[in-house]
């Protein structure tokens, strides 16, 4: 076992850090204050550095990068800017990266440099009104006419929705098949039919322009679908599983944000004569705040470290996204509760941190969702198979 | 094509300066790339980007120093060289100075040399204009445009509140710092590609340089002494009605030459 990262790992983390603090986290409060998605440049500097085909191989124009440095740069990119970081790991981990591991050759050549190089932005969208947690309540349809499929249907909280060019589009082919009768979609902006709805506005991620989608008539060539047509539930929970290690990896890195805040300011606010860190009250805070950041990391490097050698990582990557939302988002209140008032109003970013943090505990996969996927494991595992 | 040059220093990143009590620098803790040599490795890569060409970096250092070449590796150089040599221990910018030099010379002729205009740990500034020297070529300092047209290089240099415009044969060597641009963030390709390769690594002997010549007994120069400057803030309380400690205020103000009446 070795807990060391490698050279490439290690200066992934230098290079991200210094763009991320320098660049990210001068931007950040601003487009949260304004409701602003990110502007140009900001999303070209992410493409000059290959930030958004982290783990696509280089023949595709990504940077062929293994997990855990992936994992080091949305955390890093998150600790200056979580709503990059959500731009940032959705587009790398529920985009680009399913369609180079299940795309077709004639797929990753129309859709994946264009998506690892950053000249098109990608969304991934499943859920909608009706259908949330459970998937198998779908009702967007597509119906096949001749060599095409015909798309109809109301997509929402699509995370990237309204910058988004290429999107993996979930919909029911055979809805007496139940999960047999998904399918998933490549999906263009520019395909007649295809429009974007309602843009949120939204307690925390709000430089991320989260939107309604709509499917009318939206005509989409059968060579799209994402692996087999009747595969597409099952793609789905593969491809949120590599999701799930982005968005742990977002959480620390916004957990880390509010910690490190924290503990700075525990050594600069003198109350009752002496700096508050001094009092066993905000030092037993801290200590909490560091080990259950610490156990999250570890977590989510397993769960990385498991897909890297292609071993199953689903229940890993659950137990990840678990420990590390719940966590930070706990991370988040007692930073709040150390910096007092100070850490309520809008001037101090903890506030922002606070409000980010809380969606990383539902989206992806709520964490009662994850318990269900671990529980499941679980059972399985204990009962040899028959439950 | 042109052929560069970028000398490149391993600091320790700033927090961290620690000097032993014999002035020494202690290399430990978190190691950097010299802030002004990555503004070096920067204008070396614009140039590279218009006239094509080839930039090897180059830095005198511990073994641990090729971290700072295959960092600028990363960020874009072609090759690195470190000169590493156990005898090289203690050394001032002198010696310094005759390794590079000679390094130069050996692995040249470059065209242009880009260096930092100093290192944030020793923070002499003497390299640069020593290197110049040594190899008798021109040193230009505080440009912030460069072009080449007929094999000279035309710099336009800040000048106070004016930019001078001046011109040299090749070879010379130039001098950047935080003002002259700033450095691109790294291609995370070009991170996964930064360790295929080593740096060479080269020692005295292999520059003919001799060890008498190196380290602290071929130096002139000496630190004798590292110490903090203290700087202390005095806080005074003035008492008294508004006008009483108005009249204090001014006359303590004027008595520390702090207002001319």
């Amino acid at each position: 076992m070795d807990f060391q990262f490698t050279p490439i790992q290690k200066l992934v983390q230098k290079s991200v850090r210094r763009f991320s603090q320098e660049v990210l986290a001068v931007v950040a409060p601003h487009l949260d204050k304004e409701h602003k998605t990110h502007p140009k440049e900001v999303i070209d500097q992410l493409a000059a550095q290959h930030l958004y085909g982290i783990q696509v191989p280089e023949a595709y124009e990504g940077a062929g990068l293994d997990s855990i440095s992936y994992c080091l740069a949305i955390e890093e990119i998150s600790k200056a800017c979580a709503a990059t970081g959500l731009m940032v790991t959705v587009h790398n981990s529920v985009v680009a990266l399913p369609i180079s591991v299940f795309g077709s050759e004639d797929q990753k050549k129309k859709y994946l440099a264009d998506l690892a190089s950053g000249r098109k932005i990608g969304a991934f969208s499943i859920t909608e009104p009706n259908a949330g947690s459970d998937v198998s309540g779908m009702q967007t349809v597509a119906v096949k006419d001749g060599n095409e499929y015909v798309i109809n249907g109301k997509k929402c909280f699509v995370t990237n929705g309204a910058i988004a060019e290429t999107m993996i589009v979930g919909a029911t082919i055979d809805r007496k098949a139940g999960n047999k009768g998904v399918a998933l979609f490549l999906v263009e902006k520019a395909f007649p039919g295809v429009s974007v709805g309602k843009i949120e506005r939204k307690m925390g991620m709000r430089a991320n322009p989260v939107s309604e989608l709509f499917f009318d008539n939206v005509r989409v060539p059968k060579e799209n679908v994402l692996g087999k047509e009747s595969e597409g539930f099952r793609l789905s929970m593969k491809i949120l599983d590599m999701g799930r290690i982005g968005i742990a990896a977002q959480a620390l890195g916004i957990g880390m944000a509010a910690f490190e805040a924290a503990a700075k300011y525990a050594t600069e606010r003198k109350q009752f004569n002496q700096p508050i860190g001094k009092f066993q009250a905000i030092q037993f805070k801290l200590a909490e705040m560091k080990a259950n950041l610490e156990s999250a990391r570890y977590l989510i490097y397993k769960a990385a470290d498991l897909k890297d050698h292609d071993l199953p990582f689903s229940e890993a990557s659950a137990m990840a996204k678990y420990v590390s939302a719940e966590n930070a988002m706990k991370v988040c209140t007692d930073a709040m509760q150390i910096f007092g008032g100070y850490g309520y109003v809008e001037e101090l970013p903890v506030e922002r941190y606070f409000r980010d943090c809380k969606i990383t505990q539902i989206y992806e996969g709520t964490s009662e969702i994850m318990q269900i996927i671990i529980g499941t494991a679980i059972l399985k595992e204990f009962s040899g198979g028959f439950i | 094509m042109v052929n560069i040059a970028v000398l490149v220093k391993q600091v320790p990143a700033s927090q961290s300066v620690k000097m032993d009590k014999n002035g020494m620098l202690v290399r430990e803790g978190d190691l950097i790339v010299n802030p002004d040599d990555l503004a070096a490795l920067e204008s070396a890569l614009r140039i590279k980007e218009i006239y094509g060409g080839q930039i090897t970096t180059v830095s005198m250092g511990p073994p641990q120093a090729k971290d700072a070449l295959l960092e600028a590796k990363a960020m874009g150089a072609d090759k690195g060289i470190l000169i590493s040599d156990p005898k090289l221990k203690g050394s001032d910018t002198w010696v310094t100075t005759k390794v590079l030099a000679a390094c130069l010379k050996r692995f040249g002729p470059f065209d242009l040399i880009f260096a930092g205009v100093e290192a944030i740990d020793g923070n002499t500034a003497h390299v640069p204009y020593q290197v110049s020297q040594a190899m008798k070529i021109p040193l230009i300092t505080q440009f912030h445009a460069l072009k080449i047209e007929h094999n000279r290089l035309i710099a336009n240099r800040i000048k106070g509140h004016e930019s001078q415009q001046t011109q040299t044969a090749l070879p010379v060597i130039l001098t950047a710092n935080k003002q002259t641009n700033r450095p691109r963030y790294y291609d995370l390709q070009r991170i996964k590609h930064a360790f295929d390769a080593s740096v060479e690594t080269i020692d005295l002997q292999q520059l003919g340089i001799d060890e008498n010549d190196a380290g602290v007994k071929g130096s002139p120069t000496q630190v004798l002494k590292i110490s903090q400057i203290v700087r202390k803030r005095e806080n005074k309380r003035l008492e008294g009605t508004d006008k009483e400690m108005g009249n204090q205020l001014i006359e303590l103000l004027t008595r520390n030459n702090l207002l001319k009446t």
